[in-house]
């Protein structure tokens, strides 16, 4: 198993590369949501300074017909640079990385899809070669998934957790619909919660839209013994201080390491502890939860959901 | 590009009429749905569909819808677009089989696992591409080509100027959302339902927390106090009735209406309007008038206002809905025709909502103009004489000079 970060700071690099760290997911021109931004030139320099390591670039939108030539180029340049993949969910860019026999790892990443093992063993003889699993299914079942696809997966470490997007500027909208004064460009400072939820998203817009985000952070950290077979672990750095990035990242190859030196089991209460103290919010998503779908099962949460509240 | 018209007797023609697509969800629903002009209905089966809500076909209802639609020349599609989980792999190829031998036209897909599955079955029906998919550009339908698959539903994010592009190089069939309601995040890809209710939308569980009210903090200092307009994320209903020339010009294979979930009205309303709107244009392109009367009859059944959605480009604030004030009530729909004497001048009717004596009622088909008429005879069963019509789905008579025909239906005015 190998820790992969999206990378917040290049100045970072050296530190992260320091604790153990060889794969890194880096933003581009065309992510979709990137902690940090990098030029094609940094992309290189990276690439060039650290050739031990891997770099994957994010290029995980859903892209509109007319910025398809320019991001056609755009992939060209990455390939030239020697890029090692691409993480990715619209088809159309594994369509041009497949027209033009390049070269990279395509991890499949589109959030909310990636939940079977037949389908990803389907994608993998249409292209993909590697595969973020979505984070709304329980552990248990990307437990299954993972002995039975046959390519590498990803699963997210730590962080916060994509919850939805729009192409729309739905914060721009609301401030001119009701005059209410906030400041649209503090990325981090504004969070949303739904009346009757305890649930607080961050949300924030850019020039791809809106992005909705959870406030508190997945862990996994005490679950190495039972993940250790997935391939890679992503810490998410997004909304992340550079400190609770470093420290984070920290703590995960420390617990890296201890597992492979068989004192993890030792070591986790202490990382734990270790984690607790940074005080960010922590979650543990969908990994020990259900969702439910059909009629009879949402008619069952509702009634609870009411009993509880008498 | 493909060729759209032709000159006949001097006159252009288009050659290439869209399907108009609709949805059912149920039998009753269907089968007006077809008989106000629907060419194909979409409806969810008990497996594998979203809307789980809805009141989902059985495989005796879709043999049912498939008769029915056949004696119309019309088609059945069916949506199999669930996101699909470790639990639900199992029946499917049997599912598809009964799907394809029973005369289903298509299936709406979202999961590449089913896709795969329908081609290597070799199964007669049509694959197509779910819009949960959110496909945007023609690297991505080449992908979709390139697997088999007949058909690709574009995403609604996709804009007219997009759509030109796609038009002339799509080497599969192109459907376009043209009416109803829409997800204000990227389909397929939103996950506050799941979050905020454990309902999983990818499976048609959707609790619609998008329409929410929510408090908005920035830097943990609430925005929106309660007299303030509350945050919500929730879009205006889409409605392309004015661009419905351009989009038939462009050769644009099916024009999908949105909403399983409505009611008759509503979908005896959206259909027939669209379908005498596609007829008129058809006929003839070069003289054809946008006329407000379409706009107005759609009005008269959507309860939520009506924006073009991304057509144009990215929705402004006066495409969204930040208040449920927003949304206002249609116009009732009272009777539903059953029969007419035209001797007697007596239609026998199904009572729908409330009406009484005085009403003034407009009656609409697909078959003729709509007319606005005075009730001013009302006879129960037994054809005793009453005054007010107050018993859901109860059979009556009223007196009307106008030949009006079975299935036609009366709204209040
Ligand atoms: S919450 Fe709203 S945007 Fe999200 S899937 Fe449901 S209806 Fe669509």
């Amino acid at each position: 198993m190998k820790l992969v970060l999206s990378l917040n700071k290049k100045e970072y690099l050296y530190d992260y590369v320091s604790m153990g760290i060889e794969v890194f997911v880096l933003g581009g021109k065309y992510s979709f949501y990137s902690p940090c931004t990098f030029s094609l030139d940094e992309i290189e320099k990276m690439i060039q300074e650290y050739p031990q390591c891997k770099f994957y670039v994010a290029i995980n939108a859903l892209y509109d017909q007319h910025e398809m030539d320019d991001l056609e180029k755009y992939i060209e340049a990455l390939s030239n640079r020697h890029v090692a993949g691409i993480i990715f969910q619209d088809f159309g860019v594994l369509q041009i990385v497949k027209e033009n026999h390049y070269h990279f790892d395509m991890m499949y990443s589109p959030e909310t899809l990636n939940t079977n093992a037949c389908t990803l063993n389907t994608l993998k003889d249409y292209g993909i070669t590697s595969a973020f699993l979505s984070r709304v299914i329980p552990l248990e079942e990307q437990m299954i998934i993972q002995k039975e696809v046959c390519m590498p997966l990803m699963l997210q470490a730590h962080g916060i957790e994509y919850i939805a997007a729009t192409k729309r500027a739905l914060l721009t909208n609301y401030q001119e619909a009701s005059h209410l004064s906030f400041d649209i460009e503090d990325k981090e400072n504004l969070l949303i919660q739904a009346h009757q939820s305890p649930y607080q998203f961050h949300i924030y817009e850019d020039s791809r839209g809106t992005h909705i985000f959870s406030k508190t952070r997945l862990y996994t950290l005490d679950l190495l013994n039972q993940i250790h077979d997935f391939d890679y672990w992503y810490i998410e750095t997004l909304m992340m201080s550079d400190e609770e990035a470093i420290e984070v990242a920290s703590l995960y190859s420390d617990a890296l390491k201890s597992f492979d030196n068989e004192t993890y089991n030792k070591d986790v209460k202490e990382y734990m502890n270790l984690l607790y103290r940074l005080k960010t919010p922590l979650d543990r998503g969908f990994l020990f939860d259900q969702t439910v779908y059909k009629l009879e099962d949402m008619r069952k949460i509702d009634n609870e959901k009411r009993e509880s509240n008498h | 590009m493909k060729n759209v018209s032709q000159i006949i007797d001097g006159k252009r023609k288009i050659i290439k009429k869209p399907e108009l697509l609709a949805p059912a969800g149920n039998l009753e629903k269907l089968k007006t749905t077809i008989m106000y002009g629907a060419d194909a209905v979409f409806v969810g089966g008990k497996e594998f569909s979203l809307r789980s809500q809805a009141s989902n076909f059985t495989i005796d209802d879709i043999k049912e819808a498939v008769e029915f639609a056949n004696g119309y020349g019309a088609h059945i599609h069916v949506t199999c677009n669930i996101i699909l989980h470790q639990d639900n792999l199992k029946g499917i190829k049997e599912y598809l089989k009964t799907l394809d031998e029973i005369g289903v036209r298509a299936i709406i897909v979202a999961d590449p696992y089913i896709m795969r599955i329908a081609k290597e079955l070799k199964l007669r029906l049509e694959v197509h591409v779910s819009t949960q998919l959110s496909t945007l550009n023609l690297k991505a339908i080449q992908f979709y080509a390139d697997m088999g698959m007949d058909r690709v539903v574009l995403g609604r994010e996709t804009t007219f100027e997009d759509l030109k592009v796609i038009m002339e190089k799509t080497p599969i069939d192109i459907e376009y959302f043209i009416h109803g309601a829409m997800c204000i995040h990227y389909s397929g890809r939103c996950m506050l339902s799941n979050y905020l209710s454990r309902r999983d939308a990818n499976r048609g569980g959707c609790s619609q927390s998008c329409r929410w009210y929510y408090d908005l903090y920035d830097q943990g200092e609430l925005v929106n106090q309660e007299k303030d307009m509350p945050f919500s994320m929730s879009s205006k209903d889409m409605a392309l009735v004015d661009h419905i020339g351009e989009l038939i010009e462009l050769g644009v294979d099916s024009f999908k209406i949105e909403g399983r979930m409505k009611s008759l009205h509503y979908i005896a309303t959206v259909v027939s309007t669209y379908r005498k709107l596609i007829d008129a244009y058809c006929d003839n392109p070069d003289e054809f008038q946008f006329n407000d009367f379409y706009r107005q009859e759609l009005n008269k059944a959507a309860n939520r206002a009506l924006c073009h959605g991304f057509f144009y480009d990215n929705p402004t604030k006066d495409e969204q809905l930040f208040n449920l004030r927003d949304e206002h009530p249609t116009q009732e729909f009272v009777i539903r025709v059953l029969d007419y004497d035209q001797e007697k001048k007596l239609a026998k009717i199904e009572q729908r909502n409330y009406f009484q004596l005085g009403d003034k009622v407009e009656f609409f088909s697909p078959h003729h103009e709509n007319i606005v008429v005075d009730i001013h005879k009302i006879y129960n069963e037994d054809m005793e004489a009453i005054e007010v019509a107050n018993h859901p789905m109860e059979i009556l008579y009223i007196e009307i000079d106008y030949p009006v025909q079975s299935h036609d239906m009366g709204r209040k005015v």
